[in-house]
């Protein structure tokens, strides 16, 4: 029974993707997460089932940590599925939508429940290329440059992933190593798999892929790119570094900084975005700098690996329930034009600003809780981040606000059948601080979360347009964009066999 | 009837005898002719189903003639020339079954099918050649049956094509020859044994083995299509869509590769070579080869000439694998013999649908092809994503034990940076065909439309073979690791290779 239902949790979205593309199988996308939530639910942990014949011999099996990641990301892939049937109904090319989107959430799900290398590299790979498909599915130009960088960075993780995997398998000779035979490392291995992950999560440098990438695609499609497909970088971290069992000072190190870069530069660049989704995806790579920086703090000191890991592993459920609605809420609040859309999207809002009482309040003490159980100057510096990241993605929530603001003119309460899955999300993100319980508010939280919103409310009632020339400085895409721009001015066309 | 002695003989009659009656057909006796095709084709079916259970269990089979004292004629069966014998007797069922649909109504049928014939009974002589000498006889014998394959349409393009072709190959076969006769006065008569038989020669012979293994591999590399003796392969696709899936897949460049694989292992044994620091040179060659191929595919737009480039690249994988030092070397080059074959025939049967039904012959006009042919396209998909090495397609289980491989031989530096930059080239010139495929707006009209006759996107005949073989192509990755896979089987033979 338990065998059955990780085995239909992965192909369950592939085989049904077969027949989603005629307008019958159009309730499928939201069908095909039923076995994973069902596994999410009913498999215990550390029980696995080994296909030796599948692959190069595929193991699936579920642990406490990838227990959470299948639950909010199946609940995700259930709620995105629904909206997109819901919302596209009259787009001709839904058949098309419906089959890569089920491709990637097999990926997905397989890279979760697939505990060997193979089943591990065919999720990611196939979740990277189908989303493609998703990624460029309204066809237009600004769509189609989005999509390219979106492929090549997409192949460019994927092969430094195989490499990754193939030194890691030369040296322990296992397509399912524990973390005891993972120890050891050379510097070689860390760097590729260290860049395939990096590039999926959007650690700066290689980030600027995601903000092109992440609105370009239709809605329910953007939710679960930011929602849930980033996450695979922290899966690939916790899966294939030693956490727990050995320290890499210099490698985690390197990622605290990374992350911490990441996520500082990502505040100011939101800000300046003339687009809410943009919006957000910037905010993914803030929380997904602050995810990766906790990684690099483990990857220093192993005694916080088994809490930090669990803080993480609901960190990032919280902020993939709440991001998946902030952006479905752009989606519809676009097609109903409701004003009751806008107010109902303060609730994800003020979760991922982390207000006290929401779900990003409570993953937030959970995670500095996890991080009591070492001292070190590095985690004090970690904290201050938490703070930094608090106060910039309140303001960057408000920007969001101000943004969608202008779509939800209608003071009506017509569409809310059209939103009943994200309803349902909403509750959910509502929810979330009742079951993980992260104790009492921060005063220190609270003042931040507070002064961000005084600051928010002053820019907002007394100068909207005046003074505002920052807005729109920053391109999408930032420092790629102005490099391509710059090349572009001296006559070279960069992505031109890809255009062919 | 002694099957152990008249069983490789009876593999090679199973066409040659029925090829031999078509010559004399009318060319209206198309149900006889059919009959012929078939039912060789379905024989050769059965008895390699008999020799692959008695291979793996170990039982000889040989058939052998004396010519002259020292010339012997003689076939037999082991586990490399079963994995050949097999691939080609498989591909030549589907093939036969695609071009008795594809020349339904074209002219000289009876020569046709009396010279595809043929062309499969000299390249299954080759595979279950038991002495260079028997080998020698078969790859003249496929030259000039394979010329009226390749001039068939008899226009001014294929004749030069083909006469291209036959230049370039009687030089090869010339080197062949001269490299054989040179081998048998230094050594006397070459039978292939695994492991090798040369290593037992006295020393001073050693500067002369050396120009005999140049003189092979030159011979060899003009069907194997190694840069910079590739030039014919892609003049040759002027050739019948059936005859190209023939060329590029079972007989011509397959058997280039093949012999190959037969004189490092089996004449000069692998250790052997590397003392003679023979495998360096030809990995190099191979190496080039890749790369050169894929850089030439990036930029035609004719479809099959891009497929033929493509073939250039990705054959040479085989003799990369030779040419590494190691068993899982050996198992990425010699799998790749199976799967390459089993991709490209799906290409190419994709590429002659497209050609017959719509008149498409160019990538330029294939926008939303996928739309209108959409099981030909998801066929074309498959093996577009196994040449790039995509799991779960067949093609990323060579790249795993190509890497692996290198890795074991300490030829990493160099070999993986090849597979790595072929992979991301085999994208840039796929990905885009795929992407105009499925994503753009077909045009109005098509160039030359056949008018659809039945309930297919085109005849039957031209729809089940790519399904079928992309469907293989899928199966050999997926289910890589299952008894009596392209992999297991590949295992078995350089499990026999290194410990004889």
């Amino acid at each position: 029974m338990n065998a059955a239902l990780l085995v239909f949790t992965w192909l369950s979205p592939l085989v049904l993707a077969l027949l989603a593309y005629s307008r019958k199988g159009r309730l499928l996308p939201a069908l095909a997460t039923l076995p994973a939530l069902a596994a999410a639910a009913l498999v215990p942990s550390n029980e696995s089932v080994e296909i030796p014949w599948l692959l190069l011999g595929v193991q699936l099996g579920l642990d406490d940590t990838s227990r959470i990641f299948l639950l909010f990301t199946a609940v995700l892939w259930l709620v995105a599925g629904a909206q997109a049937t819901l919302q596209m109904s009259d787009d001709s090319r839904a058949g098309r939508f419906r089959v890569v989107f089920m491709l990637a959430m097999g990926g997905n799900f397989g890279l979760i429940i697939g505990q060997d290398l193979s089943s591990f590299y065919l999720g990611f790979a196939l979740m990277g290329l189908a989303a493609y498909g998703l990624v460029v599915h309204d066809g237009t130009e600004s769509v189609r440059h989005a999509g390219r960088v979106y492929l090549v960075m997409t192949l460019a993780a994927e092969f430094a992933l195989l490499i990754g995997l193939l030194l890691l398998y030369q040296r322990t000779g296992d397509l399912t190593p524990d973390v005891g035979a993972i120890i050891g490392a050379g510097n070689i291995e860390l760097t590729f798999l260290g860049l395939a992950f990096a590039i999926k999560a959007g650690l700066i440098g290689v980030h600027f892929w995601l903000p092109l990438a992440h609105p370009a695609a239709p809605v329910p499609a953007s939710a679960v790119l930011s929602g849930t497909m980033i996450k695979a970088a922290l899966i690939g971290w916790m899966r294939y570094l030693p956490l727990g069992e050995s320290a890499l000072p210099e490698f985690g190190g390197l990622l605290l900084a990374v992350g911490a870069m990441t996520t500082l530069s990502a505040i100011p660049v939101g800000l300046m975005q003339k687009e809410p989704k943009a919006v957000l995806a910037y905010s993914s790579i803030g929380k997904m700098g602050i995810m990766s920086a906790a990684i690099g703090l483990i990857a220093m000191d192993p005694r916080l690996a088994p809490a930090v890991i669990s803080a993480l592993a609901i960190y990032a459920a919280h902020h993939g329930l709440a991001k998946g609605a902030l952006f479905l809420g752009v989606g519809i609040a676009k097609d109903t034009g409701a004003s009751w859309v806008f107010y109902l999207l303060f609730i994800p809002a003020l979760a991922l600003a982390g207000a006290p009482l929401t779900s990003g309040a409570a993953a937030k003490d959970i995670l500095k809780i996890a991080l009591d159980t070492g001292y070190s100057g590095w985690i004090q510096m970690f904290v201050g981040l938490l703070f930094v990241s608090t106060f910039g993605a309140t303001l960057l929530m408000a920007r969001f606000l101000n943004l969608v603001r202008p779509y939800t003119t209608d003071p009506s309460s017509h569409g809310a059948g059209l939103a009943l899955p994200w309803l349902g999300l909403l509750v959910l993100v509502l929810a979330f601080p009742l079951v993980v319980n992260g104790g009492p508010p921060s005063a220190m939280n609270t003042a931040i979360v507070i002064a961000g919103i005084a600051i928010a409310a002053v820019i907002w009632f007394y100068s909207p347009t005046r003074g505002v020339t920052w807005v729109g400085r920053v391109p999408p895409g930032d420092i790629f964009e102005w490099i391509l721009r710059y090349i572009r001015g001296a006559g070279l066309q960069l992505t031109a066999p890809l255009t062919k | 009837m002694n099957l152990s002695s008249t069983l490789p003989g009876l593999i090679v009659a199973s066409s040659l005898l029925p090829g031999l009656v078509i010559f004399f057909l009318r060319e209206g006796s198309q149900f006889t002719r059919t009959l012929l095709n078939l039912g060789g084709a379905f024989a050769k079916l059965v008895l390699v189903g008999i020799m692959i259970w008695g291979v793996f269990h170990e039982k000889v089979y040989a058939t052998r003639w004396t010519l002259a004292p020292g010339l012997e004629l003689a076939l037999h069966a082991d586990a490399l020339s079963v994995l050949f014998v097999t691939l080609s007797t498989i591909l030549w069922f589907v093939t036969t079954l695609y071009a008795i649909g594809y020349l339904e109504h074209s002219p000289k049928r009876s020569r046709f099918f009396g010279f595809f014939s043929l062309c499969v009974s000299a390249t299954v002589g080759l595979a279950l050649a038991a002495n260079l000498f028997t080998f020698v006889i078969f790859y003249e014998l496929l030259t000039l049956a394979t010329y009226p394959l390749v001039a068939h349409r008899g226009n001014t393009e294929a004749i030069r094509g083909a006469r291209i072709y036959l230049v370039y190959t009687l030089g090869g076969g010339l080197a062949l020859l001269l490299g054989a006769v040179w081998l048998h006065a230094v050594a006397g008569p070459v039978t292939f044994v695994e492991g090798g038989v040369l290593s037992r020669l006295p020393e001073q012979t050693y500067s002369q083995l050396k120009w005999i293994f140049v003189l092979l591999v030159l011979g060899l590399g003009v069907k194997a299509a190694l840069v910079p003796l590739h030039g014919w392969l892609p003049q040759a696709m002027v050739a019948p869509a059936p005859v190209s899936a023939l060329l590029h897949a079972v007989a011509v460049v397959k058997a280039g590769a093949f012999g190959i694989v037969r004189v490092v292992y089996d004449v000069y044994g692998v250790e052997f070579a590397a003392d003679l620091n023979l495998l360096l040179p030809l990995g190099v060659m191979a190496a080039v080869t890749i790369i050169y191929g894929s850089i030439k595919a990036l930029s035609q737009d004719n479809l099959k000439k891009r497929l033929a480039y493509s073939t250039v690249s990705q054959v040479s994988y085989i003799a990369l694998g030779t040419a590494t030092l190691g068993p899982i070397a050996t198992i990425g080059g010699v799998v790749h013999l199976v799967h390459q074959g089993v991709m490209k025939i799906t290409l190419f049967f994709a590429a002659g649908n497209y050609a017959e039904t719509l008149g498409v012959h160019k990538v330029s006009e294939m926008n939303g092809i996928g739309r209108r042919m959409p099981g030909t396209t998801l066929a074309f998909t498959v093996g577009a994503l196994g040449m790039i090495g995509i799991p779960p397609v067949a093609g990323y289980v060579t790249k795993w034990y190509l890497g692996l491989g290198a890795l074991e031989a300490g030829a990493a530096a160099w070999v993986l940076p090849v597979l790595i930059i072929s992979s991301l080239l085999n994208a840039a010139y796929f990905l885009p065909v795929l992407y105009r495929a499925w994503f753009l707006e077909a045009p109005v009209d098509w160039p030359n439309e056949h008018p659809r006759t039945g309930w297919f996107e085109t005849t039957g005949a031209l729809f089940w073979p790519p399904v079928a073989t992309a469907v293989l192509a899928l199966a050999a990755g997926l289910f890589a690791a299952a008894p009596y896979s392209p992999l297991e089987w590949a295992e078995l033979i350089a499990e026999r290779e290194y410990l004889r």
